[in-house]
């Protein structure tokens, strides 16, 4: 038998179609080549942004396994000095990814949950957001679902704390009704971890897209357990 | 004298549990059939004997523990009261990750890496598998005239069951699995069941969290 490397890894990855082109503004454009009299303080933000640009696409299409620092830069279109002045390691470049996903995540929950006037229908809001805004570009919804699991040490920890607060969230609704005060502080996390790996099916199975399709079902689930099956049915599917 | 086959099965299971260790401690990429040699002090013919390569012996540790893990969910045929069984399935799933840590983080932490495809369709057996237990609560919910739940709730309560497995062996918190155990059952007997009902019947049993 002849040895094979550990890395020649059998499993190969499922064929994702290109992302659309889109025109950048200057600030996540390439700079034009030579002197250009721009505040440094400009192209440094600019180099950034544009790496993190590419690392959302090289990350979400490839996945973080697969995905190198050369094929970082190429997608960038920055130099490899660029890349170590900004991240030490493929892993910091991920993490400022994931950082900024879950910023627009929460951003995008939070947006939901300022329109809604109790918590039930603030749960519905922020479960159609984020399913929305994930179904809206599938590699936010690789890397921020699939992806995330797959990096290193500090990516997990940064993740355990987006689950916490999501977490927090749904606590909220303890107040809903008096014996939820009694439940285990795991409670919410679990719910959050059954949330999570759904959606990770989902993209898994290439159906990201369609992910907006679970909001009604899985708002249900978030709720029944405060405020019974009757009315978690009613305020998942009012207006559906 | 130990047979032949008692020697391959151990001198087998010691490759897997060092691959597993090495894919812990420096991912599955980091897993070379050379180290695995070294460290159980054999030789490679011994190893390419019982596997093509190091990701084949990573793969084999993975089939053979979600083999493990799942055979408390399988044994709950159905035939019992379905809320206790099913609270005795998950407990046996949780104390079988706990009893084997290592090749539980291999197959439910590590398996993507080793082989994208295989872990997928090794977790949506596993999905299955739990969601036919837990679909068990439908009759158990008609019996009791409750509303039943969405179409979603068993994936949803599975990939929870995993989910949970999963967060506890990467933060390293297996002595919290036991109680979140009863809580998941807890959840799952209230989606069909209702608190009150769920709560009065683990409770008559000490498996209420």
């Amino acid at each position: 038998v002849t040895p094979r490397r550990a890395s020649e890894r059998g499993g190969e990855e499922e064929p994702s179609p290109p992302p659309p082109k889109v025109e950048l503004p200057l600030a996540l454009s390439k700079l034009p080549p030579g002197r250009h009299r721009l505040p440094r303080e400009f192209i440094l933000a600019n180099q950034r942004t544009r790496l993190l640009t590419a690392a959302l696409g090289v990350f979400g299409e490839r996945g973080f396994a697969k995905a190198s620092v050369t094929s970082l830069i190429k997608e960038a279109g920055t130099s490899r000095t660029t890349f170590y002045t900004f991240f030490p390691d493929k892993e910091a470049c991920f993490l400022a990814t994931y950082e900024l996903a879950l910023e627009w995540l929460e951003a995008s929950a939070r947006t939901g949950i300022a329109e809604a006037d109790t918590w039930p229908l603030q749960v519905r809001a922020a479960t159609e957001q984020v399913l929305g805004l994930l179904a809206g570009d599938p590699r936010l919804a690789r890397l921020c679902a699939v992806e995330v699991l797959l990096a290193g040490p500090l990516v997990h920890q940064r993740h355990d704390e987006s689950v916490e607060l999501a977490a927090g969230a749904l606590r909220l609704g303890r107040a809903e009704r008096p014996e939820a005060e009694k439940l285990a502080e795991f409670f919410e996390r679990a719910l959050v971890d059954g949330a999570g790996g759904l959606v990770a099916n989902a993209v898994i199975a290439g159906q990201a897209s369609s992910l907006s399709d679970l909001a009604p079902d899985l708002t249900e689930l978030l709720l029944t357990i405060y405020i019974g099956p009757e009315e978690a049915r009613r305020v998942a599917r009012a207006g559906a | 004298m130990p047979s032949s086959g008692w020697i391959e099965a151990e001198r087998r299971a010691s490759f897997i549990r060092t691959a597993a260790a090495l894919a812990r401690d420096l991912g599955p990429g980091g897993v070379e059939a050379s180290e695995i040699c070294r460290l159980t002090g054999s030789e490679e013919p011994d190893f390419y004997e019982l596997f093509d390569s190091a990701p084949d012996c990573l793969r084999q540790g993975i089939d053979d523990a979600h083999d493990r893990l799942l055979a408390p969910i399988r044994a709950a045929d159905g035939r019992g009261e379905w809320l206790p069984e099913t609270a005795w399935a998950l407990a046996g799933f949780y104390a079988a990750i706990v009893a084997d840590p290592l090749s539980a983080e291999l197959a439910l932490v590590h398996s993507y890496g080793v082989d994208r495809r295989r872990a997928v369709r090794a977790i949506d057996a596993d999905v299955a598998e739990l969601s036919r237990l837990i679909g068990h609560g439908r009759s158990a919910a008609a019996h009791l005239g409750s509303v039943l739940p969405p179409p979603i709730t068993e994936q949803f309560y599975s990939h929870m069951v995993l989910g949970t497995a999963g967060e506890n062996l990467r933060r390293g918190t297996l002595d919290r699995l036991a109680e979140e155990a009863a809580t998941v059952a807890f959840l799952v007997g209230a989606a069909y069941l209702g608190t009150k009902e769920t709560a009065r019947i683990l409770g008559e049993r000490g498996q209420r969290p």
